[in-house]
């Protein structure tokens, strides 16, 4: 009895000694910044903890002095024995050779040192300065070879264009890349930022051809986070953001837009006896004294809000034993749009653009034995977004209508209130702020459920470093729009002959009524199993091999399902850590080919050189911390080529415009012709791939240069060919696989970090790609001229005429070539250059005029400063080799009787001949005319280098933060498309729309709190 | 050892998952059985059910040759009337196609009116229905032997809507396969152009068929109305030979073929009147609520709806601007009472009160200022109160009327009741006979007075007789002009002016308009000419031209005609 008590006492007492010391430290790497999730493990006890985001710790510990091992990936581990409770900092070295770090790759992970392909990762660690909605829209600048493109801001909808390398195909259906979240190919645009780990993407073959028919526009993985062996850490951080254009197209007011409508008038040659806008019209638009009868309207000032808030609340929990590890997260997001919210509201309903989402995760793994893992991984999004009106779905409808008519509506046409308040009467009974508040609104909801469950079983007991995992996933997506709708009355006001107010009524009120509902489905099933094996033999042979299986089957509204299956495999071999080898093979396919056509069998191959790993380098050149040479080659796959499915299938016929006898509608007799014909050849396209990468790391790893030069030729591309004469009757040929194009281009990235003192340190590093493209192939007619070929230029490149000036008189104009085609020329008219010689300007004179859409030179320069808990990170992105091709609403003058921009100023005029930067002003601008033709006038050098991200971060001392209770304590202050240089003025020169009227892109300024407790 | 034993159970396990994850995949890409069930040629030439729906779909090309799809539809662009482009009519939206042509822009590059890959869309429809329909056993013979015939002559519809455009074309009869799209041998595809000669033969050749086995035309209320028949045909064969006769296409003179027209034209209403045809009674209901019923309407191009139209074409207060007529057009209604032309002595014209007296068709076809319509006043005067105009008082000054008119013909000025589009009527047929028979013949013909006087005659209409006692050439004149008024912007202007190659003189030069003034004080109207735009047009317009593209496609083999 009393030796129990004695041992409970004891056994007591030690518990109670292992509570009381607690050790507090910080962990940083050798470029002094905190490292975080860096293990920290009692050797005593074997127990554990991890680093939180600044780099902090707290362990406990039975007694002192303690044994504490700190290990973090990539970097070498150390043991440190601990004499007190407080230790400053632990300060880890990075491996020489990377050998420790792990990076996502296809169907799993490798070590990065080892790897041979070209695949670059950003951590969430890199993004968290740079908190958008759209974590897509954080990726601009940050990998080298991935080329981002937001064309809209549109709430919910502003998702960027992503592309790896470019356009590897000239098919619009298929350019862009796979894209797997969790190893899944899922949506991507509402994962939220907390929950990301990593990014991968993955550009050349070898890194590729495992997914085979789905890999050869490139891959990017998104890897959420998982737990962690730790005492439970909770995470909490808020976001609150302002948000405002970052240019918005510049319209004249009344005065200007009634001179010069005056002025097209004369040049159209309009009778001046009789001018459109009389002396007394101009002064009252001058001088403002009548804005009911002469009003001045500004849409963009009268619409819309200085700027709108944004708000992102996001809290982790996150923590394990040996046993479960868990990451639980939960945010919510709640962005609104820019309209004025106080016009927005009507009669009970608010129908500002808004978008809200609630993300969920949770990401458990559980050890069944010492050799088996099961994996729960769950995530729910449900997003709510409301447009105004009959908007159908995340990004079109009724807000770009609204943007086309701010564009469209002439600032003199009606009053936005009348005298008595009611609405004034646009086109019709249209009134923009009846359009956004009194038509109703249309609510889109949107509820994505994805289930991950794995299985991973070590097999060493069968063979050392055999290991099997198997993987279940269901997702299900459910979207579900509403729309209620009403119409609304608004009223012309005039003054009738014995100047009494008339207002005559158009359209009329009508009550809120539920008008339209729809709701889409999708349910996706996939089904993984692989066998993991790696092994090191003798020291310095070193295998891993790969054998997966899997298969895919998407039930998306009333379609077929959709089905891919596919096997890959991989065996890399490494010799003394230096000498590298891989193959990886993919062999899948899809159910929309014919039957004995449906697999393809992608190889691919790639080797290493680690030269720093030779003895002889560390002689030779000691200043050269790591260099790696890696080459690949190998054949990849594209079965998104669009058009429509099965189109091996015989010809089918379908529903064609019927046609109705008789008097009435009665006796209709529908229509029934060739609809689809088929191709039974049809194919993917196939893709070689090629690669030479160098990685490098100078002067005790402070400098690193890493640079990866790329071919790429695709075959098989589907098109519709273009040489077939009309005469065959049908619109719609057989799609053909004959398309050739090739793609070439490099990466450069380069980093520099230097720690100047304690307190100091800073980094300033950029990447710098390039990809170019060639249409090698595809069916053209005959083109008299080589300018006027597309085959051989670059997908998406402009055509039309040179402009050389303006014609500044009839004697010149007599001179030039006959431009006759365009209608009658005038003074003022542009020129074009006759190319071809014969002296009149027809199609033959066209040539390639303009960059494409998408730049072919895109780079970032970033720059982070750390001054003692100061935080500074700046970011430049830009863009070149790019060009827009403006037309219509977007430059064009009283297009459509649409307003004028403050370009229009610089028209010709006999006056301003010498310094005119536009045409003479015409009210029929149209594609027909010589001046609207597409024409190096209207291709505009769109390159921009943006003030993409500025971020201030203050880490609360750890003195202040204990006296708080908390682990951590942080506060930045980031903003976003801060400023834009560009020579393009007239809008934002990242928009990809020729009219320039879409809801604009955002710029950001953002205060984010974040602790950890 | 047990340890082992259980572990290679488990690799055993999970070989057999594997395993089972392909076994179960055998077939796992065979798409749905019903996707390979898909509907074939072979399955549609199978009933009668299915195949008739081959002949609507040929019939449905038709809706491309429908004024109102220039304005309403999306299958010829443009966005104006073909009134617009002739000396008709303009359009109050000066960026419309109208406005491209007529300032001179009219080319291989550009032709709003393009029918080239649309007519040879609705051939390839009559082809695949003549080459299969005899596969289809559960209908009589009988039918089947109509429906090829309604085929072919709505084949020879198409192929005269190219003639009149582009002259001789490519005469294609066969249904061409897609090998040569799959192989890259597109070669085959190219045809060369027949001569025009070839072409009218052909589609000659191919109404007198059809003629001989089509059946008579039924009642406006049979279910089958619209159908092709023998009437529709005839007609078109004397459309056709009209064409054929006249100058554009007639280049050595053959006054055989004149007589060949007349003869083809008398045959053509002898046939419609023999079944019931007549002119119907009210010249503003014909074209819209009554377009679907009334006898005088040979054949016409099925519409939905044309309500947009009362929208699109109606003045500003309304909606939008629209088609606007000139008076170079507007000037070719006579004066009621005297029958005399405005500018002929006598004629009792008041330029003060220029809608006065005028031939009732005029009020009919064209709304004027201060007339009431769907309950607006239609105001188009330059100066206070004048809302439809291009002046400061307008809202709208871009919607505003060049000439101070607008549309009403085609226009419902009540409830927007459906309305079909008037391809051929019996009035186009006696206008037809009169031209035929006067040009063929050295002197006038009764019979050419007594068909023109015909349609003069029309209930509502009730013009003064042409005096039987003038010349030949006036005659042709009165003729020419009795045709632009009666068949105003029914798309026969466009090509009318062509095959008489007047074109280049009418369709050029001033354009007219009423710049409507409006006097507050005295509360009167009064209506100065100007000319509101100085059109181009050049001589080698009068036929088409062939696309660029098509040019471009067929290496050689397709021939442009001259001046492009």
């Amino acid at each position: 009895m009393k030796k129990t008590v004695v041992f409970l006492s004891l056994f007591f007492l030690s518990n109670l000694a292992m509570a009381q010391v607690q050790i507090k430290g910080m962990v940083k790497g050798d470029n002094g910044k905190p490292l975080e999730e860096a293990s920290i493990i009692d050797v005593k006890s074997k127990k554990g903890t991890f680093t939180n985001s600044s780099g902090m710790f707290m362990v406990s510990v039975a007694s002192l002095p303690a044994s504490l091992e700190v290990s973090f990936t990539g970097y070498q581990r150390k043991t440190i024995t601990v004499n007190t409770a407080n230790i400053t900092e632990v300060n880890l070295v990075s491996k020489n050779t990377e050998l420790g770090e792990v990076i996502v790759v296809g169907f799993g992970t490798q070590k990065k040192a080892s790897q041979t392909g070209a695949i670059v990762s950003v951590s969430q660690a890199d993004l968290k300065n740079t908190p958008t909605a759209n974590v897509v829209n954080a990726l601009a600048g940050r990998l080298p070879g991935l080329i981002t493109q937001q064309r809209s801001g549109l709430p919910g909808g502003d998702a960027s264009l992503l592309l790896i390398r470019g356009y590897g195909t000239f098919n619009t259906a298929g350019q862009t890349p796979l894209i797997l979240v969790d190893g899944v190919e899922r949506r991507f645009n509402e994962v939220d930022f907390n929950e990301v780990d990593n990014i991968s993407i993955l550009k050349d073959a070898s890194a590729t051809a495992v997914f085979g028919v789905r890999g050869a526009n490139g891959v990017i993985i998104i890897t959420t986070k998982r737990g962690i062996l730790s005492a439970p850490k909770v995470t909490v951080s808020i976001d609150r953001t302002m948000q405002r254009p970052t240019r918005l197209p510049k319209y004249l007011q009344s005065y200007d837009y009634s001179t010069l409508f005056n002025e097209a008038y004369l040049n159209d040659g309009g009778d001046p006896n009789f001018m459109p806008y009389n002396a007394t019209a101009l002064q009252k638009y001058k001088d403002g004294s009548d804005p009911y009868l002469f009003p001045d309207v500004n849409w963009y000032d009268t619409l819309l809000r200085p700027s709108a808030p944004q708000l992102q609340a996001n809290v982790t929990v996150r923590g394990g034993t040996s046993q479960l590890k868990y990451f639980l997260t939960g945010t919510f997001l709640d962005q609104e749009g820019l309209l004025r919210p106080e016009l927005t509201k009507f009669a009970g309903y608010n129908t500002n653009t808004k978008y809200q989402r609630f993300n969920f995760r949770s990401n458990i793994d559980y050890s069944l034995t010492k050799n088996t893992i099961f994996s729960m991984s769950l995530s729910a999004k449900h997003a709510k977004q409301v447009v105004p009106s009959d908007g159908l779905d995340f990004g079109s409808g009724a807000t770009s209508l609204l943007w086309w008519n701010m564009a469209r509506w002439a600032p003199n046409h009606a009053p936005v209130y009348n005298p008595d308040g009611s609405l004034g009467a646009f086109y019709g009974n249209s009134n923009l702020i009846g359009d956004i508040a009194r038509k109703g609104f249309t609510n889109n909801f949107r509820t994505d459920i994805e289930a991950n469950m794995d299985l991973k079983q070590k097999l060493d007991m069968i063979t050392p470093g055999l290991s099997f995992r198997t993987k279940f996933v269901y997702d299900t997506y459910f979207e579900y729009a509403e729309r209620r709708s009403k119409t609304y009355q608004a009223f012309d006001y005039s003054l009738n002959n014995g100047g009494r107010p008339v207002y005559t009524a158009r359209g009329a009120e009508s009550a809120l009524a539920f008008t339209w509902v729809s709701t889409f489905s999708t349910k996706h099933t996939y089904v993984e199993s692989a066998f993991d094996y790696k092994r090191a033999f003798a020291g310095k042979h070193e295998f891993t091999g790969l054998a997966l299986f899997f298969a895919d089957r998407t039930r998306s509204g009333s379609g077929f399902p959709f089905s891919k299956l596919g096997y890959a495999g991989r065996s890399t071999y490494a010799y003394k850590g230096k000498y590298l080898a891989e193959a990886n093979i993919g062999y899948n396919g899809t159910e929309n080919f014919a039957k004995g056509m449906r697999m393809g069998f992608f190889p691919a191959f790639s080797a290493g050189w680690l030269i720093t790993e030779e003895a002889w380098m560390e002689k030779k050149a000691p200043w050269i911390s790591y260099l790696k040479l890696r080459l690949s080659s190998g054949k990849v796959g594209n079965a998104n080529i669009g058009g429509r499915r099965y189109l091996y299938l015989p010809d089918t016929w379908g529903a064609a415009t019927g046609y109705s006898f008789g008097s009435g509608a009665a006796n209709a007799l529908g229509g029934s012709f060739e609809l689809n014909l088929g191709n039974p050849n049809v194919t993917w396209e196939t893709a070689w791939k090629h690669n030479i990468g160098l990685e490098s790391m100078f002067f005790n790893k402070s400098l690193s240069v890493n640079f990866d030069v790329f071919y790429d030729k695709r075959d098989n591309i589907l098109l519709i060919r273009q040489d077939v004469p009309t005469l065959i009757g049908q619109a719609n040929t057989p799609p053909v696989n004959v398309g050739k194009m090739e793609n070439k281009g490099y990466e450069l990235e380069v980093k520099y970090n230097k720690r100047l003192s304690k307190d100091f340190a800073f980094d300033i590093g950029g990447n710098y790609n390039y990809a170019r493209n060639k249409i090698l192939y595809q069916t053209e007619p005959q083109r008299p001229y080589p300018w006027m070929e597309r085959t051989g230029k670059r997908f998406g490149e402009k055509f039309g005429y040179i402009a050389e000036g303006f014609f500044n008189s009839k004697e010149e104009i007599s001179k030039w070539a006959d431009q006759s085609i365009f209608g009658v020329i005038v003074p003022g008219d542009i020129k074009y250059k006759d190319l071809n010689g014969d002296g009149k300007i027809d199609q033959y004179d066209q040539g390639n005029i303009g960059n494409p859409d998408l730049p072919e030179i895109t780079y970032a320069i970033t720059n982070g400063i750390s001054y003692k808990n100061f935080e500074l990170d700046v970011m430049f992105q830009g863009v070149t080799n790019t060009s827009l091709l403006v037309s219509s609403q977007g430059g064009w003058e009283f297009y459509n009787s649409a307003k004028v921009a403050n370009h229009h100023m610089g028209r010709w005029t006999p006056a301003t001949a010498a310094t005119a930067t536009y045409p003479r002003l015409t009210q029929s601008s149209s594609t027909a005319k010589n001046n609207f033709q597409n024409s190096t006038f209207w291709v505009r050098d769109a390159s921009y280098i943006r003030l993409k991200n500025v971020a201030l971060s203050y880490n609360f001392s750890k003195t202040i933060v204990q006296r708080l209770g908390v682990d951590a304590l942080r506060l930045s202050l980031t903003a976003a498309n801060i400023y834009t240089w560009s020579s393009f003025k007239w809008f934002d020169p990242e928009i990809r729309t020729s009219a320039g009227n879409v809801y604009p892109q955002l710029q950001t300024y953002n205060f984010t709190i974040y602790t950890t407790f | 050892m047990k340890y082992m034993f259980n572990y290679k159970k488990v690799f055993i396990g999970l070989m057999g998952i594997i395993l089972l994850n392909a076994s179960c995949t055998k077939d796992f890409l065979a798409p749905d059985f019903s996707v390979s069930s898909a509907f074939t040629q072979d399955a549609v030439f199978k009933t009668w059910v299915e195949a008739e729906k081959v002949l609507g779909a040929a019939y449905g090309y038709l809706q491309n040759y429908s004024g109102f799809n220039m304005r309403v539809g999306s299958n010829r662009s443009g966005t104006s009337y073909l009134a617009a482009y002739t000396d008709e009519a303009t359009n109050s939206f000066i960026w419309t196609g109208s406005w491209n042509v007529t300032n001179g822009t009219f080319n291989q590059y550009y032709n709003p009116d393009d029918v080239w890959n649309v007519s040879y869309q609705g051939i390839r429809r009559c082809n695949m229905y003549l080459e299969n329909i005899d596969k289809v056993t559960d209908i009589d013979a009988a039918t089947i032997l109509r429906t090829k015939m309604e085929a072919r002559g709505l084949r020879a519809f198409y192929y005269f809507e190219l003639f009149k455009r582009y002259g001789g074309v490519p005469l294609v009869t066969n249904v061409m396969n897609t090998t040569g799209v799959l192989s890259g041998n597109t070669d085959d595809y190219n045809q060369p152009r027949k001569t025009v000669d070839e072409t009218v033969q052909f589609i000659k050749n191919e109404l007198d068929t059809v003629t001989k086995y089509l059946p008579p035309p039924t009642p406006a209320s049979a279910a089958s109305v619209g159908r092709m028949n023998r009437a529709i045909s005839v007609a078109l064969k004397g459309r056709l030979m009209l064409y054929y006769a006249s100058p554009l296409h007639n280049p050595a003179k053959l006054t055989a073929r004149w007589q060949d027209a007349a003869l083809a034209n008398k045959q053509a209403i002898d046939t419609a009147t023999k079944y019931g045809a007549a002119l119907f009674n009210n010249y503003q209901t014909l074209f819209t609520s009554a377009s679907r019923s009334a006898s005088e309407i040979i054949w016409f191009v099925f519409q939905n709806c044309g309500c947009s139209l009362d929208t699109y074409e109606g003045m500003p207060s309304l909606a939008y601007g629209g088609t606007n007529p000139t008076l170079n057009h507007i000037d070719k209604y006579e004066m009621r009472t005297t029958g005399k032309a405005i500018y002929d002595a006598g004629s009792g014209y008041d330029p003060a009160n220029p809608y006065l007296n005028r031939d009732p068709r005029l009020g009919l076809s064209v709304i004027q200022a201060g007339e009431l319509f769907r309950g607006f006043n239609y105001a188009p005067w330059w100066g206070p109160g004048g809302a439809d105009s291009r002046s400061t008082y307008s809202k709208k000054i871009s919607d505003g009327s060049w000439t101070g008119m607008v549309f009403k013909k085609f226009m419902d000025p009540g409830a927007a009741a459906n309305r079909n589009w008037p391809l051929i009527r019996l009035a186009e047929l006696y206008l037809n006979y009169a031209e035929a028979l006067t040009e063929g013949n050295p002197t006038t013909q009764a019979a050419a007075f007594a068909a023109v006087n015909t349609v003069r005659a029309r209930a509502g209409v009730a013009m003064p007789a042409i005096a039987i006692t003038i010349s030949k050439d006036s005659l042709v004149k009165r003729i020419r002009n009795e045709r632009g008024v009666e068949l105003a912007f029914e798309e026969h202007r466009n090509f009318d002016a062509r095959r008489w190659k007047t074109a280049a003189k009418d369709f050029a030069g001033n354009m007219w308009g009423f710049r409507v003034l409006y006097d507050d004080a005295t509360k009167k109207y009064s209506f100065p000419r100007y000319a509101f735009q100085v059109r181009k047009y050049l001589p080698h317009w009068d036929l088409y031209p062939i696309p660029q593209a098509e040019i471009d496609k067929s290496k050689g083999k397709l021939v442009q005609n001259p001046g492009y």
